[in-house]
């Protein structure tokens, strides 16, 4: 798939297309059903044509979690270590405010950490909330035992440091004991292999260099509305590419959004067997059609998008890579390696990452979601350091 | 003809008895052995038979009174439908392929039918929506 650069021929504003959002009469299709239509009218009719295309994807993202305002009681507390249902918060902020990280457990066998309290928390259920503190002069109360709801809380806003990964791995085991890793449940000798984008509805996979999305850009978060706030962690543009797409973990985006707005069927808390718990998040980002170009980028089919298959019983960071497939061939159930077939199955969820883009687009539609223009572009060039131990 | 997947429980007593033999040789019934679980103070088998109405419900017998307890397996997994949001963690470690993608939806579908009890997905599961109740 090759990209003839015609930036001059601006198609369209974020102000005209904004208008037209407002007036309910925005056209709007998924960065999956784009794909078909760009085949049967090509790309500059769909320019013309089509104003918003929404992405999506509802997958596993650990580094999450939510920041919360108690209020004070009276008499106050200045909380230094909290537990919401048994799960450690963190309480090195101000008196009353936490951040509750998504990978933080309790003790609970079951496997129940900050991802399920957020779970909880946009479900309407009631949490409890356990605190300790020094004690002061401006704040005696040593410790609170009581109970919270979201509707409590003056604050509660997810803060993700890195969400979405532009493209990740596909995970096998060579060894002879199966391995429980974040990439899911690995049986050994190859009997299986696991991934985790939504490939061709995944966000950053259809703005791949983020010429649209940046600082700012109003987004899908959870079932709420967020924003990009920052290049995620771990933000990477020094990966190899095929067809104008990264082939592994690239770039990675830093999300806010409002936890009162969220809506739990974009929300899950997840217990990682052998791992840890976690969440998964629904997020869906739209792009705005301003020129040819960015329909060209966003009707990339999985057919055109790889990733590469790694050994994960390989325990050292730089694991060689087996094998490269397309996202069509790993949602087909079968890869073939040297011979073999191994099963596939993905870990973030197609038909979630669908229900988010068409949520987006719904919204969009009808012009309840209106597009923002980035007020910074994310680092054009970044690379990822790894960390030396030192004596 | 019945062709149906059960559930045989022994005790450590009945543990060297051997039950697909006898079904082949008294009953006629073809048995396709799915799961066995057996450890020294007993176990469970699950097979699939097929057969002759009347034989399985023969056999079915037979092995009773030789305190061998079989069950039909019915709804011997549970999946919440509220918990599973289709990730499809499971699909590729499921050995009978029962937990499969819809090639169209691509929601996770459950087929009972060929389930085998085997609880492999149980462990892949992140949102603990898989049970057995075996």
């Amino acid at each position: 798939m090759g990209y003839s650069e015609s930036r001059d021929i601006v198609a369209k504003t974020y102000e005209e297309i904004n208008e037209k959002i407002s007036k309910g009469k925005a056209v709007v299709y998924t960065a999956e059903e784009i794909i078909d239509l760009v085949k049967e009218k090509g790309a500059e009719q769909v320019a013309e044509e089509v104003d918003v295309i929404t992405t999506g994807t509802f997958g596993a993202m650990c580094s999450s979690g939510a920041f919360l305002n108690f209020g004070h009681s009276d008499p106050p507390i200045r909380m230094a270590n909290i537990r919401l249902n048994d799960v450690e918060a963190y309480g090195g902020l101000a008196a009353v405010d936490t951040y509750i990280a998504s990978t933080s457990k309790s003790d609970d066998p079951d496997g129940y950490g900050g991802g399920h309290v957020i779970e909880d928390l946009i479900a309407g259920k009631k949490i409890h909330l356990h605190a300790w503190g020094p004690g002061t002069d401006c704040y005696v109360r040593k410790d609170i035992n009581t109970y919270i709801t979201l509707d409590d809380l003056n604050e509660a806003y997810m803060y993700n440091p890195r969400n979405v990964y532009q493209n990740y791995n596909v995970a096998t085991n060579c060894s002879d004991r199966t391995l429980y890793t974040y990439m899911g449940k690995l049986l050994p000798r190859m009997k299986n292999a696991t991934f985790s984008s939504a490939g061709q509805l995944s966000p950053l996979m259809n703005d791949p260099h983020l010429d649209t999305i940046g600082m700012g850009t109003h987004i899908f978060l959870g079932g709420g509305e967020g924003y990009v706030t920052w290049q995620g962690t771990q933000f990477n543009t020094q990966v190899a590419e095929k067809n104008g797409v990264p082939i592994s973990g690239a770039r990675t985006l830093a999300l806010i959004g409002d936890l009162k707005q969220m809506d739990k069927d974009f929300v899950r808390g997840l217990n990682v067997h052998g791992y840890g718990t976690s969440i998964a998040l629904g997020v869906g980002i739209p792009i705005p059609v301003l020129n040819v170009d960015v329909v060209k980028r966003a009707s990339i089919s999985d057919e055109d998008i790889y990733a590469n298959l790694i050994d994960y019983s390989v325990t050292s960071k730089s694991r060689p890579v087996l094998a490269q497939y397309n996202y069509a061939q790993l949602r087909s159930g079968t890869i073939e390696y040297e011979g073999r077939k191994i099963r596939t199955s993905s870990l973030s969820s197609y038909a979630g990452a669908r229900k988010v883009a068409g949520k987006l687009k719904d919204w969009i539609e009808k012009g309840e979601f209106l597009l923002t223009e980035p007020v910074k572009k994310l680092p054009e060039k970044s690379f990822v350091k790894g960390l030396a131990v030192k004596e | 003809m019945i062709d149906k997947k059960y559930k045989m429980k022994f005790t450590d007593a009945t543990l060297q008895d051997s039950v697909a033999y006898t079904l082949v040789s008294r009953f006629n019934i073809e048995p396709s052995i799915l799961r066995a679980e057996i450890e020294g103070s007993g176990g469970i088998l699950i097979l699939k038979m097929k057969g002759e109405d009347s034989k399985v419900n023969e056999a079915i017998d037979f092995f009773a009174e030789q305190g061998i307890e079989t069950t039909e397996l019915g709804d011997h997994i549970l999946r919440d439908d509220v918990k599973c949001y289709d990730c499809g963690s499971c699909v590729s470690v499921c050995p009978t392929r029962s937990l499969y993608h819809d090639p169209v939806t691509f929601e996770v579908e459950l087929k009972i039918q060929t389930c085998v009890a085997c609880g492999a997905c149980i462990s892949a599961c992140p949102t603990n929506a898989i049970k057995l109740t075996l």
